[in-house]
């Protein structure tokens, strides 16, 4: 196994490839967070009073509240205020008209992490809302967009364009007063993504946004809402990757998923955020609440994720399934190395009859890592003749790593079915045996025997996602041979 | 965290302290665990562990322990087993009149009250009894460590040869509101030994009783202990048991949990495979109905490298009641070659019934196979619709489905006539009001 190990230390020396940081003018707020900051915030964004009241309502509960530490991660103190709340790219006279407007630095950062706006966008018949640092500084494909009456835009302009959808629909899904990092980032969100897909459309290209980090000491609160109107259809794609620093930041992110009567929302993502050096030094922590909420009936939401990247994940993209007949699907992969932890899963809440879900989660674990899968199937007394299936199976690489399970199953009615199965285990001795003996070099052999691990995850994400996240997770696990 | 609930468990304690007889847990460790108890609190429906047991019943509760012990019968006790020393606790207290002592040199029986220095099997349990830093899900341990009165020290010598063949029946009399009962065993195999134990906890009497149990099993290399608890409390009884137990080098121990039942019963048990090779099979059936709540929590520990671990739970919840079962398996970094089981499964047999499983595993190291299945509902449609095919009344082929269910744990109980007891109690129980609505 020593040849192993020489790999294994390569790996673990290789630097992180995104790890780069663009020096730009950030317009930063001094770090902190009261009431002045939040009324700043919503006053820079010109926002309407209706919004600004319910930053402050957020805030004033966030006050009460005390960080929670249930989850299977550990961290050091966070001083919530020592961060900076609001970071926007200087606004060159009255912004960008263009793409040719925008900052070439921040064009450059973009390139780096290969991801080209309008060439390779137009290519892949993808519409990029680039999210940089906070605020949306380039947008395209809008005309063809609009033509179907889709609308995609960063949250601060739906803000002023659409103010009576998000009156309707922000925070009717996660309320600002659901969690601790919800709340906080209900009182100082500063932009992200809306979608809304009008009746019986069926969104012409799978809608994408890369999201990044980049000024120091900035907590990134993105927020992310999406509605599906009676029939429609929708994908959307996000992705992530961070530039190397060394100090921790704080990611509370959180999204909002509504599809009414047979609206069938599919988001994807693939988090390759800085996870922190092979000492588990610095990296991203990434405190996320993600729920989708089937409203009508036969309205279906899927969640795929593959988590690889940030120092510590706490993320449970979870469904309400209150319309007759609705479907809730999670699919996950998610990898941990060096130090990096994970406490991720899902929930499933069944309300309307007839309301079916899937769960498929495969973890693993290498290094020093520790994987949790938690996640809650719950059906209550309406839940009539709902089902469950889960499976959630773990890797292991390696005897310093963790992988743990815990899944809660609360059943309320009679006529609903939950089965669950999980099994933890290493690469097995005879299928790396028979690859082997077929001359297929060790590193092949695993980076083959754990995409076969993943494939029931990879199948369910957009092409040009799949072919990514194959790529990642050969990088971040190769030689990483137990 | 001192609550209302403490100060008033700390008063309770105070006043009746000089009434608690000096042996058993000896002073000095009553203080020690009232004082963790102090620190620490009963915990809270807010705590992960206790989110399914019920703790309400607790803030009208008495906590002294019931002193006035009524006259039973022998036949007011279950059956006795035929080749087994009958040991029997009234109220947590010995009743040698209702007792036939063990007639064998390989083990030795003492009660705790009657020891003269707190008996020296209690002192070599001392080391593992909950300590001030008790876990947080054996507080109630502590609590029974403050109060108990009586209880049987069990010590079974190297090499006992023959297993010895025990019974422990502990009967609740006193309403809660004059007094709990606690029972206590304190429970030591030396290298080789061999136990049959069989623990019953029953009531005399409807009374609302309240029963705080605490057992401590310390299996040494080698040793095998069978150990069978039946829990069959009134109904209104409120039950609260903490088991735990350091299983040694190679021995062997097959623990069985049948839960039956009382108005709300909560049962902690924390099993440590401390030797190389351990074995632990841990099978439990709980049945639930009207307002019922049963809840179970299994801990196990391998810390030690090729310990195997095999966790059955079966539960039937009818009318409103809530079963529930949280096991949880977590295997250190030294534990390799750990082989571990989790098959959970709840049936659900009541429009209002609730059935909560958590299958959990948390795994340190590499070398391991570990795997859970979980499952939650109703009977299956196919299987029914096959019994019904072959002419069976519905309600015939319903309770027959239920047993089959059961039968994945009913059928490990070794001792015939324990098995045959409890197979009838669980025919009378099996819930069939509820197949009633469900055939409709």
């Amino acid at each position: 196994m020593s040849g192993n190990a020489r790999q294994l230390e390569t790996l673990i020396a290789r630097g992180y490839q995104h790890g780069f940081v663009t020096e730009i003018d950030a317009d930063t707020v001094a770090p902190g967070l009261d009431e002045d900051v939040v009324r700043l915030i919503s006053r820079k964004k010109q926002e309407p009073a209706f919004l600004t009241e319910w930053r402050l309502k957020a805030l004033r509960h966030w006050l009460t509240m005390r960080e929670p530490h249930w989850a299977h991660v550990k961290f050091a103190p966070i001083d919530y205020q020592s961060i900076s709340y609001y970071s926007a790219p200087k606004a060159r006279k009255d912004g960008p008209k263009s793409l040719d407007e925008v900052d070439p630095k921040l064009l450059e950062t973009y390139e780096k992490l290969g991801v080209p706006l309008h060439e390779r966008a137009r290519l892949a018949g993808v519409a990029v809302d680039a999210v940089f640092d906070s605020v949306s500084v380039a947008t395209t494909f809008k005309e063809r967009l609009a033509a179907a009456g889709v609308v995609f835009c960063p949250f601060s302009e739906a803000v002023r364009t659409h103010p009576q959808l998000l009156e309707q629909y922000l925070g009717s899904v996660v309320p600002y007063t659901d969690n601790f990092f919800a709340t906080l980032n209900s009182a100082v969100f500063s932009d992200g993504s809306f979608v809304y897909v009008p009746k019986g459309v069926r969104c012409p290209m799978e809608l994408s946004t890369y999201f990044r980090i980049n000024a120091m000491n900035t907590g990134q609160f993105e927020r992310t809402l999406i509605i599906a109107d009676v029939g429609s259809y929708v994908s959307y794609l996000e992705g992530c990757s961070a530039p190397q620093r060394d100090e921790n930041q704080l990611h509370a992110a959180v999204v909002e998923l509504i599809a009414l009567d047979d609206a069938y929302i599919k988001y994807s993502t693939v988090q390759n955020w800085y996870p922190g050096d092979a000492h588990g030094v610095g990296g991203i922590y990434n405190f996320v609440t993600k729920r989708g909420e089937c409203r009508g009936r036969r309205a279906h939401i899927s969640w795929t994720q593959v988590e690889t990247g940030s120092a510590i994940t706490w993320k449970y993209p979870s469904c309400v399934l209150r319309g007759e007949g609705s479907i809730g699907e999670f699919y996950s992969v998610a990898t941990v190395n060096h130090y990096q932890q994970a406490d991720t899963g899902t929930k499933m809440i069944h309300i309307g009859p007839d309301t079916r879900s899937t769960i498929i989660s495969k973890g693993i674990s290498a290094g020093h890592g520790q994987n949790t899968y938690r996640g809650l199937v719950k059906m209550l007394p309406s839940a009539h003749g709902a089902r469950n299936f889960t499976q959630c199976d773990s890797l292991l690489m390696g005897g310093q790593c963790g992988a743990h399970t815990f899944p809660y199953v609360e059943v309320k009615n009679p006529s609903a079915t939950v089965e669950h199965e999980a099994s933890t285990s290493k690469i097995s001795e005879d299928q790396l045996f028979y690859c082997l003996a077929r001359g297929i070099t060790e590193e092949d052999a695993v980076n083959m025997i754990v995409s076969g691990f993943c494939k029931s995850v990879f199948k369910e994400l957009p092409m040009e996602f799949a072919v990514e996240a194959q790529a990642l997770l050969a990088v971040s696990l190769e030689g990483a041979v137990g | 965290m001192s609550t209302p609930l403490t100060a008033r468990i700390v008063e309770e304690h105070a006043n009746a302290a000089a009434a608690l007889p000096p042996a058993g847990p000896t002073a000095a460790r009553r203080r020690t665990a009232i004082a963790a108890l102090t620190a620490s609190g009963l915990p809270t429906s807010r705590d992960e562990n206790w989110k399914y047991a019920n703790l309400r019943p607790l803030e009208r509760l008495r906590f002294i322990p019931a002193t006035a012990t009524p006259a039973l019968a022998a036949t007011d006790l279950p059956a006795a087993i035929p080749g087994f020393a009958r040991y029997v606790f009234v109220d947590g207290a010995f009743a040698p009149a209702l007792s036939a002592p063990l007639d064998s040199t390989a083990a030795a029986v003492t009660p705790l009250a009657a020891a003269p220095d707190a008996g020296q099997a209690s002192a070599a349990m001392a080391v593992q009894t909950p300590a001030p830093g008790a876990p947080a899900d054996e507080r109630f341990a502590l609590l029974n460590e403050a109060f108990a009165t009586d209880g049987a020290a069990i010590r079974v010598a190297a090499h006992s040869g023959e297993p010895v063949r025990l019974e422990l029946v502990f009967v609740a009399s006193a309403d809660a509101l004059t007094g709990a009962s606690y029972p206590r065993v304190e429970l030591q195999l030396d290298s080789q030994a061999h136990l049959l134990l069989i623990e019953r906890h029953v009531s005399a009497g409807p009374h609302a009783s309240f029963v705080n149990s605490a057992v401590t099993v310390d299996l040494g290399c080698g040793a095998t202990l069978h150990h069978y608890r039946l829990q069959e409390l009134a109904a209104r009884a409120i039950v609260f048991d903490t088991l735990s137990a350091v299983v040694g080098r190679d021995a062997c121990y097959r623990l069985h949990g049948i839960n039956i039942g009382a108005q709300s019963a909560r049962s902690t048990l924390a099993v440590r495979l401390a030797g190389e090779r351990a074995d632990l099979t841990l099978a439990v059936v709980a049945l639930g109905e009207r307002q019922q709540v049963q809840d179970t929590y299994a801990r196990v520990e391998h810390a030690a490298p090729r310990a195997r671990t095999e966790q059955v739970f079966r539960g039937i919840s009818a009318g409103r009641a809530r079963v529930a079962f949280n096991g949880k398996v977590v295997v250190g970094s030294e534990a390799l070659g750990t082989d571990s089981r989790q098959s959970l499964r709840g049936l659900l047999a009541g429009p209002e019934a609730e059935i909560d499983v958590r299958p959990q595993l948390e795994i340190y190291t590499d070398e391991v196979r570990c795997s859970h299945g979980a499952t939650a509902g109703k009977l299956d449609e196919n299987m029914l619709f096959y019994l019904l095919s072959r002419g069976l009344e519905p309600e015939v082929a319903q309770r027959l489905l239920k047993w089959a269910f059961l039968e994945d744990v009913v059928a490990r109980i070794g001792v015939a006539e324990l098995r045959r007891q409890i197979e009838e109690r669980l025919a009378q129980q099996l819930p069939e009001p509820a197949a009633r609505a469900e055939s409709t």
